[in-house]
């Protein structure tokens, strides 16, 4: 935009003189407005700025606050699911005595069965590590298969009051399992091993929405999808430990993989957490 | 004057562009559902799990059924005629009105809400990528039959001699196989019924009956379904305990079900339709297998057959019905 200042040179000639008196205090009052003009929109200009700035970077750590607490949440739920789950084997072995028939066993395995949708089935391996019993909701039912354990750490690896808990694997190529395998409380009572679908976790995670576009996924130790709002990627075997910040999540191979929260972005750059 | 003229134009572009986008949005989808029977609670399962996306129907969905109300020789015309109405999606259930559907159209994506064996039917190339237009979830249903078998063995102590009622569909044919082998490990004899359509049913179980049989198991198809009442009749009248693929027997008054919750398939193949019409592409949709399995008894129909059913086979059932 063009300033219209007054006309100098178009003055009449007679004023000539008293014009060229006033001349240079004008010019310095336009100098001084200009100067003040611009100082103070430029002080305004950079405090805006750094405001700005500020506001974005409060905003930013807050929203990653939210992120890893829902993060935290889920992998509060998800450990709630495992403990459930161990606390139902849990019952149904000390329900059991070292002497229990096995017809009693086995109608107790078939009331945890009823109970937790998400065990696919448990069997019970012998003292001597031998499987005596499984009881399946695909597969029909087993009485003394001898089959021998001994040498699996579902067997050797569970003590009284400490459960063992198997790396996530996948059964028939898509399904995410986890086996959780409870020593009896007797000497000689043996391991009761269960098979947990982990696709049941889906249905809590899914249900977690971060902001309009954020969800919550889970992997397991090695970087691979177990639960995704999208569950395509699931079933397809996606592997996210070349996500940074999956990589960032994943500390030593033996830690359980629902303890880490961390913000991210994936690959469609929506946020997500770990 | 010119300046004014070229702000009109560009105001006129951003409201035109302004109402296509919201009449985007409100464009209603058009789904077509080829059912195999009649209206069904899995169908209502699929409506409540489309309720639950948001999807309205009369609003902003709206769905052509067409039933074939147990004749799978009219699926064909009924696909047929979806296909002409272009609509956005086809849901249907099982895996004979799945094929009717891929042969009807490959550019129309098609959900099945519960199949048998749509890799080993040559249906999908995998699972995991199915690389069609069909996907959806899977049923397991033939994979059951070893433990029909067992459950009803349990029901009926000392069990020598199984019927079985099959068609010939290949996920009956499939079930057959896996019947036999189990009944066989169990040591049961297993006689065989084909029927074609509902009016064999009474001959075949005169020939149960004459045989002596002393359980029967009906394998996956949908004429069992649509004739359910005639079906539980009939084994009343003959005093045969069943297990059937389909909680329906049950409600009707038949004795025992082993199956997937089926309308929780259909719920959740609700989720698949939602994804299709938001833009995904049903050959990399990955299908879903079954992981919720129903064990359903009905005492009064246990009552009125003389049997005691064993604590070990209650202390599984998901659902008695009294």
């Amino acid at each position: 935009m063009n300033v219209q200042l007054p006309d100098v040179a178009a003055a009449p000639p007679a004023e000539q003189s008293a014009q060229n008196a006033r001349l240079p205090r004008s010019r310095l009052i336009r100098k001084f407005v200009l100067l003040f003009i611009a100082l103070i929109g430029g002080a305004l200009l950079v405090s805006g700025a750094l405001e700005l700035w500020f506001s974005y970077q409060e905003n930013k750590t807050a929203l990653a606050r939210v992120q890893q607490e829902k993060a935290l949440a889920a992998a509060a739920r998800i450990d709630d699911f495992i403990d459930e789950i161990t606390r139902q084997i849990g019952w149904t072995t000390r329900a059991l005595r070292s002497s229990a028939s096995l017809e009693q066993r086995r109608l107790e395995y078939l009331r945890l069965l009823s109970q937790a949708p998400a065990i696919t089935e448990v069997s019970h391996l012998d003292a001597t590590g031998r499987e005596d019993l499984r009881v399946s909701r695909l597969a029909v039912d087993v009485v003394g298969s001898g089959a021998d354990f001994a040498a699996e750490p579902k067997f050797s690896e569970p003590k009284p009051g400490k459960p063992w808990f198997s790396p996530v694997y996948f059964r028939r190529e898509s399904e995410p399992y986890m086996t959780v395998a409870i020593a009896g409380s007797g000497r000689g009572s043996g391991v009761t091993v269960a098979e947990v679908n982990l696709k049941f976790i889906w249905d809590v995670i899914s249900a977690i929405r971060v902001g309009e576009s954020g969800y919550a996924y889970v992997v397991d130790s090695h970087g691979w999808l177990i639960a995704h709002p999208d569950i395509g990627l699931v079933l397809r075997r996606t592997d996210f430990s070349s996500l940074p910040q999956v990589a960032a999540a994943l500390p030593a191979p033996t830690q359980a993989d629902s303890d880490a929260a961390v913000v991210g972005e994936d690959a469609a750059d929506r946020k997500s957490v770990v | 004057m010119r300046r004014i003229i070229s702000f009109l134009v560009v105001f006129a572009c951003g409201l035109s562009w302004l109402a296509i986008e919201t009449q985007a949005e409100q464009k209603t989808s058009l789904l077509g559902v080829l059912w195999p029977v009649s209206e069904s609670p899995e169908l209502e399962a699929f409506r409540d799990g489309l309720r639950e996306l948001g999807y309205v129907e009369g609003q902003n969905v709206t769905i052509e059924y067409r039933f074939a109300k147990g004749n799978d020789a009219l699926l064909p015309d009924l696909a047929a005629d979806l296909v002409r109405q272009n609509v956005d999606v086809i849901v249907t259930w099982g895996v004979t009105a799945a094929k009717v559907a891929v042969q009807a159209t490959k550019t129309i994506p098609v959900v099945n809400g519960s199949m048998s064996d749509p890799v080993r039917a040559k249906l999908v190339e995998s699972l995991a990528r199915p690389k069609g237009n069909l996907t959806g979830l899977t049923s397991s249903t033939p994979q059951l039959s070893a433990k029909r078998v067992e459950l009803m063995k349990e029901a009926v102590p000392g069990l020598s001699r199984l019927a079985v009622l099959a068609t010939p569909n290949p996920t009956a044919r499939l079930g057959l196989e896996e019947t036999r082998a189990a009944a066989g490990a169990l040591g049961v004899a297993v006689q065989v019924e084909e029927v074609d359509d509902a009016s064999d049913l009474e001959g075949a179980f005169e020939r149960m009956a004459q045989s002596k049989a002393e359980g029967l198991i009906v394998l996956a198809d949908m004429l069992f379904i649509q004739n359910r009442d005639r079906l539980v009749g009939l084994t009343a009248h003959h005093g045969l305990p069943a297990i059937s693929w389909a909680r329906e027997f049950v409600e009707a008054g038949g004795l025992m079900s082993y199956a997937p919750s089926f309308t929780d398939q259909f719920r959740r193949a609700a989720g698949y339709v939602d994804k299709i019409l938001k833009g995904a592409n049903p050959a990399d949709l990955p299908i879903e297998r079954a992981s919720k399995f129903e064990l359903a008894i009905n005492l009064e129909a246990a009552k009125a057959l003389g049997l005691e059913i064993p604590p070990a086979l209650l202390a599984r059932a998901d659902e008695v019905i009294e």
